[in-house]
């Protein structure tokens, strides 16, 4: 059988921004906040994207979506069994596309304007796109509403009257309101309590299992990434360092950085132990990136080659990418290894 | 006056008793019950962890303690006795910017907040910052305070500390600007560290780091440490004791091995069970269903009885249940276990 074309390919994905100096706003050099990354999500699977805050992954996520202009690339997607890079569009063009992709954001207050009612907030983006007009606009609100688990009765009321959980869900409407394929959830439940971080999670599952969704998934939280995610990408300083599906890569990890994140997670109980990997320093300046491989600073492994030569991004076992030239050999410790469970 | 008794011989190894502390904020709209009944106690050298989501007044119960809970707030009733060497101080009794609560912040209690800039001032370098608290607190010498400071910010491990003194707040990442809050927090060898949050707006790595800092500087200066945070993979890794706080009230409390291999609230119990837990991974998360409500006027119930399902009709919601010792050091707040 052949393999089913992705939904999404992304290839050699750049974003530099522009560091401006002085009165004439002169260009005095670049933020390679996203350097040549490349992956592809299935239809109806989960990529989690994981790093360190300045990594890169709300800047993929959008260049993904075009809501900024990336600088070089190709993005493609399939859609009715045809693929178009919409990095080739023009952004009239583009228009039409968009629905099939939305965004869920981080943070649920000050995503949502608050002079917008929730019947607004969620029939916007169905009038931009002329889906519904009328009496039929506010039954699919309604009906959008009750998907995600809001009582209707709240059609009129303004995000402040809303709890945090709330405000997530009428994010999860809005962006749902197009029936897209496609949804880039930049740290959805970061900003919320555990308990009703649950119960968006949960949302985001069913949803998934209904309509089919694709998600590509960004967080911090690898416990989270974990539950959610089918495979897992792990950025550092605008590059992608590692990739593989979940399992694979909380137990096999073969880039040290992926090593050392899963090392600093907090303990799960009280006896366990966990065996840290004290990273050195902070994340590079994705201005000022150092030379060679750009983990070699903090890098407990890190030899001469790696402070010259980049290293390749290559697929090390079937599935499984890393970019670090001692993939191979590293005999490095996954979450099984890190944790002793408790002695019972 | 009365704040001060002698200390008695329970207490010789206690620091800090909170009993029954109740904080309220008269608002026009009624009056909130941030902090409805808190008691914990911290031994010398130990750390009680503080759990809760937010709106459970953990960090009202924070700034009920150092007494700066900001207006219209008040306590209303408890106490919270520090325990010196010599005697034993009601700081509930004290005057809000008398000379005595003066002294003992910074000197016996000091604070870290989720926000560095909270306690760090941006027009002031960090070694002027730190020094002015040595000076104020611990020495007049103004060469040994200096020599403190170096040796503080070494200590958190903040590289070339004879370079970032001369540094404001600004010109630091944000792991290092947590640094030098703790720096200037400890340079006065605080009986007591109250941490609000510290390491939840950090990545993992570096909270990681701050985690492993805070254990190392709690043994180098035998401090007792306070720990808030709605993480209970921090409170696994840092804390003796936990206070589960829900609405206003503590509603277990009991040792962190207590809290996680027999936890007895249910809402203690569901809170657990929500969490996602790295190299455990369940198909669907046990979610606890509802939001956190807000405590204005709250009526006389359970806090948790809305999003109980094990709520008994007639019971739960017409009285608010005890906090009552169920087993030697462990305490819930629930009528599945009490009939008080
Ligand atoms: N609009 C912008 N202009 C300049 N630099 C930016 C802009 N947006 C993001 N950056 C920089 O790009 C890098 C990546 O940022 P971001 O994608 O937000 O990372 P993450 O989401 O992983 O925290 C950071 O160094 C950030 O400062
Ligand atoms: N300054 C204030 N004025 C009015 N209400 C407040 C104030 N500070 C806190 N509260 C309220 O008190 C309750 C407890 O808050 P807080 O102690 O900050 O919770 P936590 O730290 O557990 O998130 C919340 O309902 C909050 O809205
Ligand atoms: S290439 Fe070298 S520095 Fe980079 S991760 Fe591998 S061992 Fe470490
Ligand atoms: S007192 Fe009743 S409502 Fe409250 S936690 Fe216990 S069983 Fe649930
Ligand atoms: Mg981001
Ligand atoms: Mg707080």
């Amino acid at each position: 059988m052949p393999e089913a074309t992705p939904l999404l390919r992304v290839e050699h994905l750049k974003k530099y921004f522009p560091i401006e100096k002085g009165f004439l706003r002169r260009v005095a050099g670049h933020v390679k906040a996203v350097d040549d990354v490349s992956f592809f999500l299935d239809e109806g699977e989960t990529l989690g994207l994981v790093g360190e805050s300045g990594s890169g992954k709300t800047t993929v996520g959008r260049c993904v979506l075009r809501a900024i202009e990336p600088t070089e690339g190709k993005i493609e997607l399939r859609l009715d069994d045809r693929t178009t890079d919409l990095m080739a569009l023009e952004r009239k063009e583009l228009r039409p596309l968009r629905r099939n992709a939305q965004m869920i954001f981080q943070d649920p207050y000050s995503s949502l304007d608050p002079r917008m009612t929730v019947l607004d907030i969620i029939s916007e983006p169905i009038k931009v796109h002329r889906m519904a007009s009328g009496a039929e606009l506010e039954d699919r609100v309604k009906h959008l509403m009750e998907v995600v688990g809001l009582e209707v009765k709240y059609l009129r009321r303004y995000p402040h009257a809303f709890s945090g959980g709330q405000r997530q869900r009428i994010g999860i409407a809005r962006a749902l309101a197009t029936n897209p394929k496609l949804i880039v959830a930049d740290e959805p439940v970061s900003a919320l309590d555990v308990s009703i971080q649950a119960q968006i999670l949960n949302l985001l599952q069913d949803l998934q299992n209904e309509f089919g969704l694709t998600y590509l998934f960004i967080a911090h939280d690898l416990g989270v990434v974990e539950h959610i995610a089918n495979r897992v990408a792990v950025m550092y300083v605008g590059r992608l360092v590692e990739l593989a599906p979940t399992e694979e890569l909380y137990a096999n990890p073969r880039h040290p950085y992926t090593e050392a994140l899963l090392s600093a997670v907090p303990k799960t109980e009280p006896d366990e132990e966990r065996e840290r990997i004290v990273l050195k320093g902070e994340i590079a300046n994705p201005a000022h990136p150092p030379s060679g491989c750009y983990f070699h600073p903090r890098c407990n492994y890190a030899q001469d080659r790696c402070r010259e030569e980049t290293p390749l991004w290559r697929e090390v076992s079937p599935g499984h990418f890393a970019a670090c030239h001692f993939s191979e050999e590293l005999e490095l410790r996954g979450v099984g290894e890190i944790t002793t469970p408790p002695a019972t | 006056m009365v704040q001060t008794r002698e200390t008695t011989e329970e207490a010789v190894k206690t620091l800090l008793d909170v009993r029954d502390v109740r904080t309220y904020f008269h608002l026009d709209e009624g009056v909130l019950k941030a902090v409805d009944g808190v008691s914990f106690d911290i031994g010398k050298q130990e750390t009680l962890g503080i759990i809760g989501e937010s709106g459970s007044g953990k960090s009202v119960t924070a700034q009920s303690i150092m007494r700066i809970v900001p207006k219209p707030g008040r306590i209303r009733s408890g106490e919270i006795l520090l325990h010196h060497d010599d005697r034993t101080t009601d700081l509930t009794q004290l005057k809000p910017f008398g000379p005595e609560i003066r002294s003992i912040r910074g000197k016996d209690i000091a604070m870290i907040f989720q926000e560095p800039m909270t306690s760090l001032s941006p027009v002031h370098t960090i070694g002027n910052q730190i020094r002015e608290a040595i000076l104020l607190h611990r020495t007049e010498d103004r060469k040994e305070a200096e020599a403190i400071t170096l040796d503080m910010l070494s200590r958190v491990g903040i590289s070339n500390p004879k370079q970032r003194v001369n540094e404001y707040p600004h010109q630091l990442s944000g792991g290092m600007r947590q640094r030098a809050m703790i720096a200037m927090a400890l340079s006065c060898n605080p009986k007591l560290l109250i941490a609000d949050e510290p390491t939840t707006a950090l990545d993992v790595t570096v909270q990681a780091q701050i985690l492993e800092l805070i254990k190392e500087l709690q043994e180098q200066f035998h401090m007792s440490v306070l720990y808030i945070t709605h993480d209970l993979g921090v409170i696994a890794e840092v804390c003796d004791k936990v206070a589960v706080m829900y609405l206003g009230r503590v509603v277990e409390y009991g040792s962190v091995r207590d809290i996680f291999y027999h936890p007895l609230h249910p809402y203690t119990v569901r809170l657990l069970k929500s969490m996602p837990k790295m190299g455990h991974k369940q198909d669907r998360l046990e979610a606890i269903e509802g939001n956190v409500p807000i405590p204005l006027d709250p009526p006389v119930q359970c806090g948790f009885v809305e999003r109980c399902t094990e709520a008994m009709a007639g019971r739960c919601e017409v009285a608010v249940p005890a906090l009552v010792e169920v087993d030697k050091q462990h305490w819930v707040r629930c009528y599945l276990h009490s009939e008080e």
